[in-house]
């Protein structure tokens, strides 16, 4: 536990956190890939990852981490939103998405088994697997929490009967979007599954390719309350998740 | 060429001229007028080829000609990242710089879209294709009310496809009594938009309030 941490925490607007010199922070991105080669993003990837299919089976492997592995667009617009908020974020760019037949669920269940494997303090899952995959997700968000490492997961965009996976367990910190200014505004949703709302419309982020674009989405929203954890955990590394839900608790609008 | 009814009989195993057909139709056209964009496709999965098909065009009938039966990989543009992600996307194929503008960029042809946006179509567990509005605007982007709507229009059509193939698997046996509800509400919603496509705004609020009724419900003790 740490009492004194969370205390000084709280003391802190959530903009002050970048000025104190943050710790590096590990950050893992589940998603499409990343632009290594962004400038935005030039350096700032430690290592990078794919799922694929090797004699049938799915397989994770390690690639170069200093080319652009994105496909899409969206991991690299994800992981522009963490480098900027945190500069002490130091990510681990884990595709998951487009690697030939494997099913997203299944390739996310193995990029948060290779997050956790790293001990990746923060794991962006700015996707929402289908109620399919529940049960292994929990079980990987469950063994995150008790090493303290934290999942911050989207909410689906798509109108369905649940709100996505792993965004709907309580053993990570849930995202939702809202149309806010600022990427240290943020809201707490007293009684939803989906815990806070962050900005996520129209965010300007890295394109692959070396320019800059907007995205709108849970998916950009995520990224911007991971960045914000990164802060946190750069500062006060003791923080576990449920003290870390607090502060960000305390700093809603 | 294959023509719309031979693809969404070999893919989504639906037979030519049914009322699902004209119902998908009417879903990609109400779809595409309700974000403003101007055209609109139906892609379906081909699970084997792990490619995308484009099924069906509507606001060019000159799209629809050349591009019906058009393959794709599957991990390619926003509309592969849609069925990927299962999730609704928005984006440009053009612009990757907000910086860019026509005027920046004499070399655009008008061919590729400026803005587009993209919905799975989710059969149960299963994504059996996306539906993609596209806009050739100068600078225009698709806002987070249209991803919202698009995607709602998508879940619609989703069920339509999901039902067909729900009723195949019953055939031959005892209706089942949710499959007949479900059949009930899609033939009223299909005739209702049938006859009067101005009726896209008061379902799109109708969604909405039952939406927002079933987030009341789950809250409630």
């Amino acid at each position: 536990m740490s009492p004194s941490a969370l205390r000084d925490a709280l003391d802190l607007t959530l903009p002050q956190l970048k000025d104190r010199g943050p710790q590096p922070v590990e950050v893992a991105v589940l998603d499409s890939g990343v632009d290594a080669t962004h400038p935005d993003l030039q350096g700032r990837i430690a290592a990078a990852f794919q799922v694929g299919i090797e004699s049938g089976k799915p397989v994770i492997t390690e690639i170069a981490n200093n080319t652009n592995n994105d496909a899409f667009g969206h991991g690299t617009a994800v992981a522009s939103i963490i480098a900027q908020i945190a500069p002490n974020a130091s990510i681990i760019d884990i595709r998951v998405l487009g690697g030939g037949a494997v099913g997203a669920g299944a390739a996310m269940v193995l990029g948060m088994e290779k997050a956790l494997e790293r001990k990746s303090r923060l794991i962006n899952v700015s996707l929402a697997a289908s109620a399919k995959f529940s049960q292994p997700l929990w079980s990987c968000c469950e063994k995150a929490y008790r090493h303290n490492q934290i999942v911050v997961a989207s909410r689906r965009n798509m109108p369905l009967t649940d709100d996505g996976f792993p965004a709907e367990f309580s053993n990570c910190i849930s995202v939702d979007r809202d149309d806010f200014d600022s990427p240290f505004k943020i809201k707490y949703r007293e009684g939803q599954v989906i815990e806070f709302a962050a900005h996520g419309d129209e965010v300007v982020t890295a394109a692959p390719g070396g320019g800059y674009t907007t995205q709108t989405g849970t998916s950009f929203a995520t990224p911007t309350i991971t960045g914000l954890c990164a802060l946190l955990l750069g500062n006060f590394p003791q923080l576990r998740l449920f003290e870390i839900k607090s502060i960000l608790k305390a700093n809603s609008l | 060429m294959s023509t719309t009814l031979d693809l969404l009989s070999r893919h989504l195993a639906i037979p030519g001229a049914g009322m699902e057909e004209r119902a998908l139709r009417l879903i990609l056209e109400l779809g595409t007028e309700l974000v403003g964009a101007e055209e609109g496709s139906l892609f379906v999965v081909d699970e084997e080829a792990q490619e995308l098909v484009l099924t069906m065009t509507v606001g060019s009938t000159t799209s629809e000609e050349a591009l019906r039966g058009q393959r794709m990989p599957l991990g390619t543009g926003i509309t592969g990242l849609a069925v990927l992600s299962r999730e609704v996307q928005m984006g440009s194929t053009k612009y990757s710089d907000i910086k860019q503008s026509k005027e920046r960029d004499p070399d655009q042809t008008g061919l590729d879209p400026t803005a587009v946006v993209a919905a799975p179509l989710l059969a149960g567990e299963k994504v059996v294709g996306a539906i993609t509005g596209v806009s050739f605007l100068p600078e225009r982007r698709f806002t987070a009310k249209d991803a919202e709507r698009y995607a709602r229009f998508a879940s619609i059509a989703g069920v339509v496809i999901d039902q067909r193939r729900r009723l195949q698997l019953v055939a031959g046996n005892q209706g089942d009594e949710q499959e007949l509800v479900e059949q009930r509400i899609i033939n009223r919603l299909t005739r209702i938009i049938d006859r009067n496509p101005h009726s896209l705004e008061a379902i799109a609020n109708l969604l909405d309030a039952v939406d927002a009724m079933m987030s009341l419900e789950s809250v409630l003790p």
